[in-house]
């Protein structure tokens, strides 16, 4: 009709202009806006006495007009206030109109006529109100049993990840009933067989209040009464884990729907139930993440006409009415939380890693951030390495994410590197945010209306709700869009959506797919299909997506599509978003430390108070890596990437405020760890920066070891975990704990920069005295050639004192005299030394604590760990491979604390003189100096078989080896020598792989790096980023002082890396390697190390070795065998089948190039 | 009449033969789901193939048939009177709620109390229990009576059965017998001209654009196409398929079709008679009283006028209106003509409008 309108108009225009000026002269102005409760329509009872006071307010529900009474209840005809609103006698902190801040539980405890009142909306009335029978009664119906109102997932991963509940399968959930008392729910009709295989639930129950629980976790627990806090008693007291008291204290991503928002700062601000959504607040005032509603700001004021609301009183939501068009910022409310939600990726931003920029910071606001402060972003200009986002949900900041080279520089558009002292760099920069964001669509607009609300079945993990996948609107290479949504709980018509302003949300016109925007009215943009990407003959063709999509194992590409199974990239065996990601977020790290003198209140069912309490305190939060792996059950275990969600560590102190646990690992139901990696949708699809060929894949240039090494879960030492004590071998005295870190949160190294930013005081006097270490805590063990330390024990070899084993808990205040003891405590008796001839090295194969005992139930979906890591090796100069079983470290089992001799291997006393030995996989390398390198075959660890040995002329005097994916280092009297180990048993010397540095003594690979102790040259930094063409060696001896250089590892906090050098006779050295905001580039992966000397322990004997860090960025071995837990039902780590279909193609090891045609 | 619905209304009445029941504004079906959504009306509107009507322009016979009929966009107002629910100009949706009951823009509100079903029929609701009423507006576009789509291969409707077509969109409790919706359904063909056979395709199809308009019903007068004797209806006396939507979003024709090309189809004689009884309106159209003026007749005299304007701004010789339509004048004739005047006006506005040299 269009023509035919334009045509009449025309005609008025041109016909009878007289005509036309009078008409346009009384053209109605739109009439305002009915007031809301007016009208003979609106539905419910008369509310008229309602407009006395609230004058001017919008109506709510546009289409159906409802009366103020019909959603709030109340007398409507009343004029007063007190008659007219529903009160409470006990209104808690509900006191005025305004959402009260950290209402959390409270809600619970008010009358439900109260609730409607104060929120119609509210899950628990919402029966009465939205979800009346013929209104949004499914939608209530779903919602109240959706993940995002029962918040299952995070909770139970945190019991599982714990080792404290046995079943993966998600058994409690928060749900109440319309008098805030806790509810179970109950599918019903149960789930068929099929839908509990991916994922649906039988039911869910109420989290018990639990005062006594089987401990399951490895730590001594807390007990009732908490009076003997420090025993491992067997079967004293009852005990409850600790998790169980704080799960519902510390904040996942809660609260969710069944409770209101925290409502204190710009990113909080929510209603609870169907108005948490469909009700928007002023969140933040970046256009990007809020569209059209950004201009209200982050400071949840109102900007009602309604007279009676204070426009100055945070809380309110910004109008009175409903929508759909619902903005991002509005989701980021709970979807923030890095370590569950991480959907703040979209946003283009990851929690702030706490030391990047920390001084401008700390002078802007600090790491909590409170509402009384700007916005961190209004500082923006004078942030040097970082950006901020606007919002500050749950009080913290957040940091944007910029495209980086792997060398951690800026990058623009182009590639090229933006110069530091480039004026303009944010703005040449590119924030990396999801590529359908920067094109103006918000969550809304991909997620669905079921996404949203559930389909009504409980569901084990919010992504099983999802019903839409990337080909629904882009299409395959063959096929265009279908528009039916196609995840698990799909087969539903996107086409028949529709806009809030009536418009369908998608279009097919001329075979073209468009949509329409959900947020902002009369927006709308092509949805580009994959098909036109891949044909030559289309405008939209690009030849790299081709490449990309229809290459076929072999090689061949575009000419002909192959089928699916003989593609490279199987769509059927790959998520899109494996490639089509730009970054994703990994938690390398996150300390709760809990305090039991803290009483503070459950917030979820009663708001009672309890002891303990934990706050979150992130220390490895990254986006330099990116990691794949295997996928969730119900999405058909596709390879998915995956991230470090999260490497939890706990810290305890009881009620003495004596630390009673100390920054432990968990272990997790099945025994792996529980760093747990969890499966996700990255959401950070970008057109150009994206993963290439060689994020992958071994690329042709042979420069991307540590990369490939990562990608797999097998880590890189790009985020080693040292804490607050390093350990070292001190020959000649002891073992020994050195303080390195600040003890309280948050934790800098001693002497890094961040120390100055945060404890300036301290820091000046530490400086004065020459930057000494003075807090170290030793056990006599004068014969000690290396430690380990792994979980709450230390592992040291001492000669012919053999294997020993620590109790290294509590270090930092252990109720008893000796910070380091021989035997832990234990009335059933204990022996944790093995007697051997010579012990010259212990290594586990995991640093992190497994535990090999437990079993886990099928329905857990879970593989076995590999036997191997039961023990312990050690190397004997005399006795050669030793393996002692040490699950009883772990095992929790009271009765059994004793170290077992499981085998001794020296074949034809090949293995005399042996030095050290690392493991890769299933294969250990043992080094001799007699001898040379062997690998010996712990595939069955009881029946060790050498697999191979080098050639006597290849190595002399090797004595240290170091491990990095495809690569094995010796070093040699010569220096270093490189193997490529790609085929683990039959290693191949590089001829081009030798680093020329004398008196090499001990090495670490990080990342790209090679640091090596060289002796008197102090250490030496090698770039192996192409590991078979080593840089030349760089020596730091920090000005001649570090000259006995014998050991160095490296650990990772926060945002800087620091080598630990055992300088032998010198003492424990701390040398910062990267660290803001001396170190160019240190958010990349591998930055040029500006290395300085900031600390240093004297000590009185030679510390010949110093322990690894736990390696938080290693989920899996080089085997494939399993180390972390998968935080997904049937999602892992790749097994070594799956890494091979990666690096190789037809058994020949697969090369890429980026650029090939 | 100096609102903007009130010109709305104008227009709708210079155009198109017009029903004393208000006609409403199509608002789409977006605003009917609001509520309805919840309904078992969505999941069987949303199933079935009027929901998907627009689908057949994406399909593949879609461009061998508009090629034979030389459109280029199948969205434009020839196709979309049948095919999409046009909402602000816009066909943004397949046949849809308000295909059936009317144009919802005055009712939605009104209807959305119990009782105010007679309120929502005098608003332009349609009245769908009333067998005739349904059929008419069913056979509005499920039967073609157009020769040159037809012959292009447009189905005729031949094929369309009420009884099971109907039974594929219920959503409602059927009271009719099969037989009953038969004889209905033989009045609405009948009152339409009957099932129109296609010809051959007329050689080398005029290279003319699109009728720019959707045709009015054939059933043009009111007073002509009074609805089914059978039913009555206090509030229709309006042609049973509504008048179809044109300027301003004014109520979109159930039935309304793609118009006979004028250029191609030869001109009726004409006679006065019909709109004899009809005085012409004053010069100034826009001034005029036009609640009286009902007619084809009336709206070719009102378009003679515009379009005498037109020519007198483009310096072209004046149109001889011509003789008033004879009463004998059959209705597809009249019809023929206002398409014919409303092609002229068209093409002296553009002319007039289109930049200086070209």
């Amino acid at each position: 009709m269009r023509a035919t309108t334009a045509l009449l108009r025309g005609a008025i225009l041109l016909t009878g202009v007289a005509a036309a000026l009078a008409l346009a002269a009384v053209a109605p102005i739109p009439a305002a806006e009915p007031e809301a409760g007016s009208g003979d329509a609106a539905f419910g009872p008369p509310s008229d006495g309602c407009l006395t006071c609230h004058a001017g307010i919008e109506p709510m529900h546009d289409k159906v007009e409802i009366t103020c009474v019909g959603c709030h209840g109340g007398d409507g005809s009343a004029k007063e206030k007190l008659k007219a609103h529903v009160t409470a006698d006990s209104p808690g902190p509900f006191t005025t109109s305004a959402n009260p801040q950290f209402s959390w539980a409270t809600i619970n405890q008010l009358p439900p006529e109260f609730v409607r009142f104060m929120n119609p909306g509210d899950l628990r009335i919402a029966d009465l109100t939205c979800g009346q029978a013929k209104c949004h009664a499914t939608e209530v119906n779903h919602v109240r049993k959706s993940a995002m109102a029962n918040n299952t997932m995070p909770h139970n991963a945190v019991f599982y990840n714990n080792g404290s509940i046995d079943s993966k399968i998600p058994i409690y959930g928060e749900t109440f009933t319309m008098d805030g008392s806790p509810a179970k729910v109950v599918a019903d009709p149960p789930p068929t067989p099929a839908m509990l295989a991916r994922g649906a639930l039988k039911m869910l129950l109420p989290h018990p209040e639990f005062f006594v629980t089987k401990v399951r976790d490895p730590f001594r627990p807390f007990e009732r009464g908490n009076n003997a806090a420090g025993d491992r008693g067997p079967g004293t007291d009852g005990h409850i884990a600790a998790v169980f008291l704080n799960v519902l204290k510390t904040r996942l991503n809660d609260p969710t729907l069944w409770l209101l928002g925290g409502n204190q700062i710009g990113g909080d601000f929510r209603q609870s139930g169907c108005t948490a959504c469909h009700v928007v607040y002023a969140n933040d005032a970046d256009p990007v993440n809020s569209g059209d509603i950004a201009k209200y700001g982050h400071s949840g004021l109102s900007f009602t006409a309604d007279k009676s609301i204070p426009k100055n009183e945070p809380g309110h939501p910004i109008v009175h009415r409903l929508t759909s068009s619902i903005p991002s910022s509005q989701c980021l409310t709970c979807h923030h939380h890095q370590g569950n939600g991480a959907l703040g990726n979209y946003q283009g931003m990851i929690w702030w890693d706490r030391e990047t920029d920390a001084e401008p910071v700390m002078k802007a606001g600090g790491y909590l951030y409170q509402p009384e402060q700007a916005s961190l972003a209004s500082h923006n200009g004078e942030f040097k390495q970082t950006q901020f986002q606007d919002q500050h949900g749950h009080s913290w900041t957040y940091q944007n994410v910029y495209l980086r080279n792997r060398r951690g520089l800026l990058l623009d558009g182009s590639g090229a590197v933006i110069p530091d002292e480039d004026p303009q760099k944010w703005q040449r920069a590119v924030h990396l945010k999801d590529i359908h964001l920067e094109k103006g669509m918000q969550c809304i607009d991909c997620h669905t209306h079921q996404d949203m609300h559930g389909d009504g079945n409980i569901y084990a993990q919010m992504t099983d709700a999802i019903e839409i996948k990337c080909e629904d609107c882009h299409g395959t290479v063959r096929e265009r869009a279908t528009l039916i949504t196609s995840g698990p709980p799909g087969g539903n018509d996107l086409r028949n959506a529709r806009t809030p302003f009536g418009k369908p949300q998608f279009q097919v016109r001329g075979g073209k797919v468009y949509q329409n925007s959900r947020m902002s009215k009369d927006v709308k943009w092509e949805v580009p299909q994959i098909a036109d990407s891949v044909d030559p003959s289309s405008p939209s063709y690009n030849p790299k997506s081709a490449r990309a999509k229809t290459m076929q194992v072999g090689g061949a590409w575009g000419k002909e599509i192959a089928a699916d199974t003989k593609l490279a990239h199987d769509p059927g065996k790959l998520e899109c978003f494996a490639c089509h990601s730009a970054w994703n977020t990994n938690c390398y790290g996150c300390h709760l430390p809990i305090e039991t003198n803290v009483r503070t209140a459950e917030n979820h069912y009663t708001n009672k108070d309890s002891r303990a309490y934990a706050p979150y305190n992130q220390q490895g939060i990254k986006y330099d890596s990116f990691l794949l792996g295997v996928g969730t059950t119900d999405k058909g275990n596709k390879i998915t990437p995956m991230r470090s969600a999260s490497a939890v560590v706990v810290s305890a102190k009881d009620r003495n405020r004596n630390t009673f646990i100390h920054q432990q690992p968990t272990v997790s139901t099945p025994g792996f760890s529980g760093y747990g990696v969890t499966p996700n949708p990255p959401h950070t699809v970008r057109l150009k920066e994206t993963k290439r060929c060689t994020d992958c894949h071994l690329s042709a240039a042979n420069d991307n070891n540590a990369v490939i090494s990562t990608l797999l879960g097998i880590g890189s030492n790009g985020a080693a975990f040292i804490g607050d004590y390093a350990f070292i071998a001190e020959n000649g005295k002891g073992v020994r704990g050195v303080r390195v870190a600040h003890g309280d949160e948050p934790q800098p190294v001693i002497g890094s920069h961040y120390d100055s930013v945060l404890n300036p005081d301290s820091f000046r006097e530490f400086v004065a005295n020459g930057r000494r270490l003075d807090t170290s805590y030793a056990h006599h063990a004068p014969r000690v050639r290396s430690v380990q330390a792994r979980g709450e024990y230390l592992y040291s070899a001492e000669g012919k004192d053999g294997l020993r084993i620590y109790d290294i808990a509590a270090i930092d205040n252990k109720s008893v005299a000796q910070r380091i003891v021989l035997n832990p405590n234990s009335r059933l008796g204990q022996d944790t030394t093995l007697k051997t001839e010579n012990a010259t090295w212990v290594h586990l194969p995991s640093v992190l604590p497994m535990n090999l005992d437990r079993k886990s139930a099928p329905a857990n979906q879970e593989q076995r760990p590999h036997p191997l890591f039961r023990y312990a090796l050690v190397t004997d100069a005399t006795e050669g491979l030793i393996l002692a079983d040490v699950n009883t470290f772990t095992d929790g089992d009271p009765a059994n604390n004793y170290v077992r001799r499981a085998v001794t291997f020296n074949p034809g006393r090949k293995l005399d003189g042996a030095m050290m030995v690392k493991t890769a996989g299933n294969i250990a390398y043992v080094v001799s100096a007699k001898t040379g390198l062997h690998a010996v075959d712990l595939s069955d660890p009881l029946k060790p078989k050498i697999a191979w040995s080098s050639r006597p002329a290849h190595l002399h005097s090797a004595k240290a080896i170091a491990i990095q994916f495809r690569y094995l280092f010796v070093l040699e009297a010569s220096g270093v020598k490189v193997y490529d180990i790609t085929n683990p048993i039959e290693p191949q010397l590089v001829p081009e792989g030798f680093i020329p540095v004398k008196d090499a003594r001990g090495i670490v690979i990080f990342r790209t790096w090679a640091i090596i102790a060289a002796g008197a040259q102090g250490i030496a930094l090698v770039d192996v980023e192409n590991p078979e063409k080593p840089g030349p060696p760089t020596f730091f001896d920090a000005s001649g002082v570090m000259d006995d250089a014998t050991a160095v590892t490296v650990g990772s906090t926060y945002a800087s890396t620091f080598a630990y050098v055992g300088d032998g006779k010198n003492g424990l050295r701390v040398v910062r390697l990267i660290e803001p905001p001396d170190t160019p580039g240190h958010l990349g992966f591998s930055p040029v190390p500006t290395p300085a000397l900031i600390a240093t322990l004297p000590t009185r004997g030679t510390v010949v070795a110093v322990s690894e860090g736990q390696p938080r960025d290693r989920s899996v071995d080089e085997s494939g065998n399993q180390i972390a837990v998968g935080n997904r039902l049937g999602s892992r780590p790749f097994n070594r089948h799956e890494m091979d279909s990666i690096l190789f193609s037809n058994g020949q090891l697969l090369k890429v190039d980026d650029n090939a045609p | 009449m100096r609102t903007a619905r009130g010109a709305a209304a104008l227009i709708a009445l210079l155009l198109f033969a017009v029903s004393p029941a208000p006609a409403g504004k199509i608002v789409g079906p977006n605003d009917c789901l609001q509520c309805h959504d919840h309904q078992a009306q969505a999941a069987a509107l949303q199933k079935h193939p009027h929901w998907r009507s627009l689908d057949v322009f994406e399909g593949k016979k879609a461009k061998e048939f508009l090629g034979k009929l030389n459109i280029k966009d199948p969205y434009s107002e020839f196709c979309t009177g049948c095919h999409a629910t046009v909402v602000d100009g816009s066909p943004d949706f397949g046949v849809s709620c308000e295909s059936c009951h009317g144009g919802a823009s005055e009712f939605l509100k009104p209807h959305q109390k119990k009782g105010s079903y007679e309120q929502a029929i005098s608003l332009g609701m349609l009245r769908t229990k009333d067998l005739a009423v349904r059929a008419k507006n069913c056979a509005g576009c499920h039967v073609v009576t157009d020769k040159r789509i037809l012959s292009a291969g447009h189905p005729n409707g031949s094929a369309f059965d009420i009884v099971e077509g109907s039974k594929k969109v219920q959503h409602w409790q059927e009271s009719a017998t099969p037989d009953q919706m038969k004889t209905a359904w033989a009045a609405a063909v009948a009152d339409r001209g009957g099932i129109v056979v296609a010809q051959a395709m007329p050689a080398a199809a005029s290279p003319a654009p699109p009728p720019p308009a959707a045709a009015p019903s054939k059933s043009a007068p009111a007073t002509t196409s009074a609805p089914h004797s059978a039913t009555p209806q206090p509030a229709a006396a309006a042609p049973v398929p509504l008048p179809a939507a044109p300027a301003g979003g004014a109520a979109k024709p159930p039935e309304s079709r793609p118009a006979e090309p004028a250029p191609s189809e030869p001109k009726q004689a004409t006679s006065p008679a019909a709109a004899a009884s009809v005085s012409l309106p004053p010069d100034d159209v826009w001034t005029a009283d036009m609640t009286a003026l009902d007619s084809v007749a009336s709206l070719q005299a009102r378009l003679i006028l515009v379009l005498n304007k037109l020519i007198a701004e483009s310096g072209g010789a004046r149109v001889d209106p011509g003789p008033p339509e004879p009463a004998s004048a059959t209705a597809a004739s009249a019809e023929a003509r206002l398409i014919d005047l409303q092609r002229r006006v068209l093409a002296l506005q553009r002319k007039l409008l289109a930049p200086p040299g070209k």
